[in-house]
């Protein structure tokens, strides 16, 4: 039996996603803001270490400077005025020590996600949706990271965006089988064959392996995988009844 | 003349991208204006920024005049705005990829020219990328924009896809300091041979390595070059 570790070469702590709360703070026309609240493990952590906030999304990165690990301290504006918000923000916190040499890295956590993108229903989806600002007339898109599952996000100008995604007939059968074929595009073209153990690639295969009539096929020939995705997508359809549940919502809606 | 920049629509950039797939395939097919203007495949943004057609010898060059025009504007707004970011490349696009004598031209890929929603592309879209390095270092960046509008060297190739090294302002002046000539205004000899010692690649990978140990936005350039190890010493020495 194949016993595997991992062994922490750099002695850089890893901090957990509990010990970092994350929120987002709308501004009336501006860039939204955000609030960090720390409840940090101290121990092996320096107390007059430094603490920086990276909010990221994209190519684009702004960095914030929040005192030290005995007293953070938020800066006054927390403005992401340098992130390009047409996709979710990420989060990353550095625990840096300048004491002895500049700069050395004594703690981080990567892909820290805003408190309502992280709740329990979204953690257990296979898919996150969010309300997305700065969209112009574009309805809804896929955003993709490879570390984090995709991101559906839906124009904010829609009155109640999210709630309609997750609510109305019409929204879900137009939009969910679309967004579903687009993942697994995604993933093959991203990835080919191989997933990673564990990745969200991994989880998106498996459901559709389950719900689909075949496994996903091996090989790359376009027409057999188109062929697997659309039967996916069919089975996908089937079982939430798309296609009836959206005449319903006509048929009521022209009665009304 | 000068005009306000718009953004080009769905449609807009849906027909850019047919041109930029058409022109690759040989066909050597006029450029096509109507986009920039007409409202099908153009709409107007929600500010004033004007744009002129303006011959610029380097990349450089165009990033400053970018920085200059986008100025005092509301610039989160336009970080995304793919449709904006693509209309000023199909503005400049005789610059970007001119035609030869018979009127053929050789793009590159369609990211180049239309912001890709794709972030690993993102940083080789012609205009997005050197209007970030002009806007945010000044002069510092000539050293990876010092072609002309139409060449993009490897300095900027290599630098540029590590989106975080990019954003850390220690790395592009330890960067700059190593490998620009003043006296060539360009580039130093060797930067980008893999065979030299302490070429461009050398130093990305360093650079991993460090990002393991050290938190690269908080080294100064001047603390980042004395970490460098010796095989860095001829490009250092030649700065000096």
């Amino acid at each position: 039996m194949q016993i595997s570790r991992h062994i922490n070469h750099t002695g850089r702590r890893k901090i957990l996603h509990s010990e970092v709360e994350i929120e987002l703070v709308e501004q009336n026309g501006k860039p939204p803001a955000f609030r960090a609240a720390f409840t940090l493990n101290r121990e092996h952590l320096p107390d007059n270490a430094d603490l920086f906030v990276e909010a990221y999304h994209s190519n684009t990165t702004q960095r914030f400077s929040f005192g030290t690990v005995a007293a953070p301290t938020a800066p006054t504006d927390t403005t992401l005025s340098e992130i390009d918000l047409s996709g979710p923000t990420l989060f990353r916190v550095k625990v840096v020590d300048n004491s002895e040499s500049a700069g050395r890295l004594v703690a981080s956590a990567e892909r820290l996600a805003p408190k309502d993108d992280d709740s329990e229903e979204q953690r257990a989806s296979l898919m996150i949706f969010k309300s997305i600002s700065e969209m112009g007339n574009l309805t809804w898109r896929l955003s993709f990271d490879e570390v984090r599952k995709p991101v559906l996000c839906i124009n904010n100008k829609i009155p109640e965006a999210k709630h309609q995604l997750l609510t109305n007939p019409v929204f879900q059968s137009l939009i969910l089988p679309s967004a579903f074929r687009e993942v697994l595009m995604y993933i093959h073209w991203d990835q080919g064959e191989e997933v990673v153990d564990g990745s969200w690639q991994e989880q998106w295969i498996n459901f559709s392996n389950k719900i689909g009539s075949v496994e996903r096929p091996s090989g790359n020939d376009p027409d057999i995988l188109h062929s697997w995705i659309d039967d996916v997508v069919r089975a996908f359809s089937e079982s939430h009844h798309f296609c009836d549940h959206l005449v319903k919502r006509m048929e009521e809606s022209s009665h009304a | 003349m000068p005009e306000y920049a718009r953004r080009l629509t769905e449609q807009g950039i849906e027909e850019f991208n047919n041109y930029l797939v058409a022109i690759s395939e040989g066909q050597a097919l006029e450029l096509p204006q109507l986009l920039l203007t007409d409202e099908r495949y153009s709409d107007v943004i929600e500010q004033d920024i004007e744009v002129d057609r303006i011959e610029f010898s380097t990349r450089h060059e165009l990033g400053a005049y970018a920085t200059k025009a986008i100025e005092g504007s509301e610039t989160q707004a336009l970080l995304g705005d793919q449709g904006f970011w693509s209309w000023l490349a199909l503005y400049w696009f005789d610059q970007l990829c001119p035609a030869d004598g018979k009127g053929v031209r050789k793009p590159s890929k369609p990211y180049n020219y239309i912001l890709s929603r794709n972030y690993k592309h993102r940083p080789r879209h012609a205009i997005y990328m050197t209007w970030v390095l002009v806007s945010q270092y000044g002069d510092t960046s000539f050293f990876l924009l010092s072609k002309k509008p139409n060449e993009r060297g490897e300095l900027i190739e290599q630098l540029a896809a590590r989106q975080y090294f990019i954003a850390c302002e220690g790395i592009v002046k330890a960067a700059s300091h190593l490998y620009y000539d003043p006296e060539r205004k360009t580039f130093k000899r060797g930067s980008t041979s893999q065979k030299r010692k302490g070429n461009i690649r050398r130093f990305i990978a360093y650079l991993q390595q460090l990002d393991l140990t050290y938190d690269l936005g908080s080294l100064a350039g001047g603390t980042l070059l004395d970490l460098l190890p010796d095989e860095y010493a001829a490009f250092k020495e030649a700065a000096e």
